[in-house]
């Protein structure tokens, strides 16, 4: 048997300069009855996006489309140009980290590594270089050569990225890398996220929790059911939700005290004590509030130790979206 | 390796990286070594009851009579046949027609008359000459005739005739007066066992057993378990087309199939070989068709392997289609044994590689159907007990039956060579249509 050789990668020229990383025109995905995903268009060429949505909202979908998994119902679906269900070429500029935890666990970190390189069509010493590269980056250099049965679940994850970065791709996609991290693996693969970004690569990371995508980037898409409901600035959606009523939580030793200065700013809709020690306040100027709080809270004198948002976080801003519906 | 920027530079390092992965990886898996440790145990238990079947003797059995005494007058019947003394009466023996003679001793009529049967193939035809001398009668002088020496009237005195009968497709026999054949049970049994061991282990053990189980325990998961492990996306969300995949798992998997088969063929051979009955320390002859036993079993585990593989990566219970497929097999490769002319056994896998066994054993020993026919005629050549009119052996000689049973004529019509370059062409085309629609379906999967 003969390997189609045009479907070999890296010996074509795959992209030119203004092809966008990612194009998705109308693509829909199902899967019998179920949706996975629902007329999405987007396009996107370099910076970190972020991919939020819940479990089931068609994040892995849209990256098992694009990773040449499945293929798509409908649309069309193009990575530099070039449609990856039908060409694997697009691939030696693409590194995917799953969202499946199972790994080689027989193969050592390095292994692992040069060993999936090599389908790059790395030699062997090429490979064993470029896997101690990326090792490197993604802090792993010394269990490299322990196996990976014996990993924590950070390390599982870190080595899962090296794996997609070996082969110095353009556009790297990240399904979940931060789920079941400790604290300090988490910060380093956001780390390692927000560096491979400012390189100037593409790179797709989704989650489930606003504020850990927050911490990486502000470019965010929201996905929904497999509809995309937002893509843009994090803080152009936010101010488009500061037309509904907000909270803000304070927690402060005399919440009556500061509630005094805050009667009679035209800002608040409402206020409310929970306790002794917490006040919420309601808004529809989520930004404007947060712009003026300092200058009220120091005007007041009241000791503040925390200000948060009680419903800042995804399932919040999904409500918010879809108008009460989610 | 060169640093040539070439695609099919990148085809090597890829197809390298690939099927070395899947070498490691099978490596790894207790299963594997279970399932080639079971095998190696099975292949040494029956070598093991083979050789214990050559080292033990046989007891000679006086096939035509004429070590028995029927009268009692102490002279045995062969002895008495050439002093042409009645057999049957007491009264008359070669002691009363000269007080000289004394009875032999009647363990000289026990083998005295081995096969030196020699087949002319071209006329289908073969002569067997008269060893102790039952019919040339020479202590009676000139009291018989040459007429009656060549009662078979081949023009040959004192001799055996075969002659391959196309109407009921046996071989015939006519022997001349009083010319019966008592050859050696041992060495008879242990020349038949021998083939008939060789023919029977290639084709059973290797062929059949070994090229199925191989594949089914070994090859089905080769795409299904990266699928269930949730894996498989390491292999293809690569610059790697699918039909590589494929072909790189496969070939992983012969990496160490065809190399185990081959050291379980040798440690065959050579026990087997040093087990030969005969003078020669070490029977060389076999070889050939230790070759034969070799490449049909590495035939079977691509074949085998290629469409294990395809129905493991189709769908989940793949492994059940394997099964189904394999009883089928099963099934043709009893017919295959049975009657290889039946045209239903040519929808196998197994037939093609039975046949090469078949074609290898005929070209190494092409005499094979006249040692069946010698160890038949014992019990069926009515001529042969010319002597007593009795028949010492009531069936034929041991270790025909195994030799017949293991033993097939090639159906295709063609000589050994063109079989044998037939069936392996059949079933390489076999492994590239395999791979080919599997490689379609493959393409065409979606990887959840």
């Amino acid at each position: 048997m003969i390997p189609d050789l045009s479907q070999q990668g890296g010996a074509e020229p795959v992209a030119q300069a203004d092809t966008p990383a990612i194009l998705l025109d109308h693509v829909s995905k199902w899967y019998g009855q179920v949706v996975g995903l629902n007329d999405v268009s987007i396009a996107i060429s370099g910076g970190v996006t972020g991919v939020l949505g819940m479990n089931g909202a068609g994040k892995s979908t849209l990256f098992k489309l694009l990773c040449g998994r499945i293929k798509p119902n409908q649309g069309t679906l193009r990575l530099f140009g070039v449609d990856p269900w039908e060409s694997t070429s697009p691939f030696s500029k693409i590194g995917y980290v799953s969202e499946s935890e199972r790994l080689h666990d027989w193969m050592t970190g390095l292994e692992f590594v040069s060993t999936f390189a090599r389908l790059h069509g790395l030699s062997r010493e090429e490979a064993v270089e470029q896997s101690e590269r990326v090792i490197e980056f993604v802090g792993l250099t010394d269990v490299m050569n322990k196996r990976i049965g014996k990993y924590s679940k950070g390390m599982r994850q870190r080595i899962k990225i090296a794996h997609a970065l070996v082969n110095d791709p353009q556009l790297i996609i990240l399904d979940e890398p931060l789920q079941g991290c400790d604290p300090l693996a988490r910060t380093t693969i956001m780390n390692v996220i927000r560096e491979l970004g400012a390189q100037g690569r593409t790179v797709l990371v989704s989650s489930h929790i606003l504020q850990e995508i927050e911490r990486i980037t502000e470019q965010i898409m929201i996905l929904h059911r497999g509809r995309l409901l937002a893509l843009g600035n994090l803080h152009a959606i936010r101010s488009m939700l500061d037309e509904h009523p907000h909270s803000i939580r304070l927690t402060c030793d005399n919440p009556r005290g500061i509630a005094h200065a805050l009667v009679e700013n035209d800002l608040v809709d409402g206020l409310v004590f929970e306790s002794d020690e917490s006040l919420v306040i309601r808004t529809h100027h989520l930004g404007d509030m947060h712009a003026q709080l300092p200058a009220v809270i120091h005007e007041s004198g009241v000791r503040v130790t925390g200000i948060d948002n009680p419903d800042d976080n995804l399932e919040s801003i999904l409500q918010y979206l879809t108008g009460g519906n989610s | 390796m060169t640093e040539k920027k070439s695609r099919y530079s990148g085809v090597d390092k890829k197809a390298a990286a690939l099927t070395g992965f899947t070498i490691r990886q099978m490596r790894t898996k207790l299963s594997t070594w279970m399932v080639m440790g079971v095998g190696v145990l099975a292949i040494l238990m029956v070598l093991l009851f083979h050789v214990d079947a050559q080292t033990r003797t046989i007891e000679s059995i006086d096939n035509d009579l004429d070590s028995y005494d029927f009268d009692g007058d102490g002279y045995p019947n062969g002895q008495e046949a050439r002093w042409f003394t009645d057999i049957r009466d007491p009264n008359d023996h070669p002691g009363l027609l000269n007080s000289s003679i004394t009875p032999d001793d009647p363990s000289l009529y026990i083998n005295e008359d081995g096969f030196d049967w020699d087949l002319d193939s071209s006329t289908l035809q073969s002569v067997g000459k008269d060893d102790d001398g039952d019919c040339e009668y020479p202590e009676a002088g000139e009291m018989i005739t040459d007429s009656q020496k060549d009662s078979n009237g081949d023009g040959i005195a004192c001799n055996i005739q075969l002659r391959w009968s196309e109407i009921d497709g046996k071989w015939r026999f006519r022997s001349d007066s009083g010319v019966d054949e008592d050859p050696d049970e041992d060495e008879y049994f242990h020349e038949a066992m021998h083939r008939a061991f060789i023919i029977g282990f290639g084709k059973v053990g290797f062929v059949l057993l070994i090229g199925i189980f191989l594949p089914l325990f070994l090859a089905t998961g080769l795409i299904r378990q990266e699928m269930e492990n949730e894996t498989l996306h390491y292999l293809v969300s690569k610059p790697i087309h699918r039909a590589e995949v494929l072909i790189y798992r496969l070939l992983g998997f012969l990496a160490i199939a065809i190399p185990y088969i081959a050291i379980l063929v040798i440690l065959s051979a050579l026990v087997v070989g040093f087990a030969a009955p005969g003078d020669s320390f070490f029977r060389i002859q076999d070889l050939g068709i230790w070759l034969g036993i070799m490449l049909a079993s590495w035939l079977m585990v691509i074949v085998y392997g290629a469409i294990f593989m395809v129905f493991g990566m189709v769908h989940r219970f793949g492994m059940v289609a394997a099964i189904v497929l394999g009883v089928w097999e099963f099934v043709l490769a009893m017919i295959t044994l049975a009657d290889p002319s039946l045209f239903i056994a040519r929808l196998s896998v197994i037939f093609w590689g039975m046949i090469i066994v078949d074609a290898c054993a005929t070209m190494i020993y092409p005499d094979t159907p006249i040692l069946i026919a010698q160890g038949k005629s014992i019990s069926s050549g009515d001529d042969f007990s010319a002597l007593t009119g009795y028949i010492g052996s009531s069936g034929p000689l041991p270790g025909t039956e195994a030799l017949n049973s293991f033993w097939n004529s090639l159906p295709l019509g063609f000589s050994p060579f063109i079989t044998l370059l037939i069936s392996v062409f059949v079933l390489l085309a076999m492994v590239v249509s395999v791979l080919f629609i599997g490689q379609a379906i493959f393409k065409g999967k979606e990887i959840s």
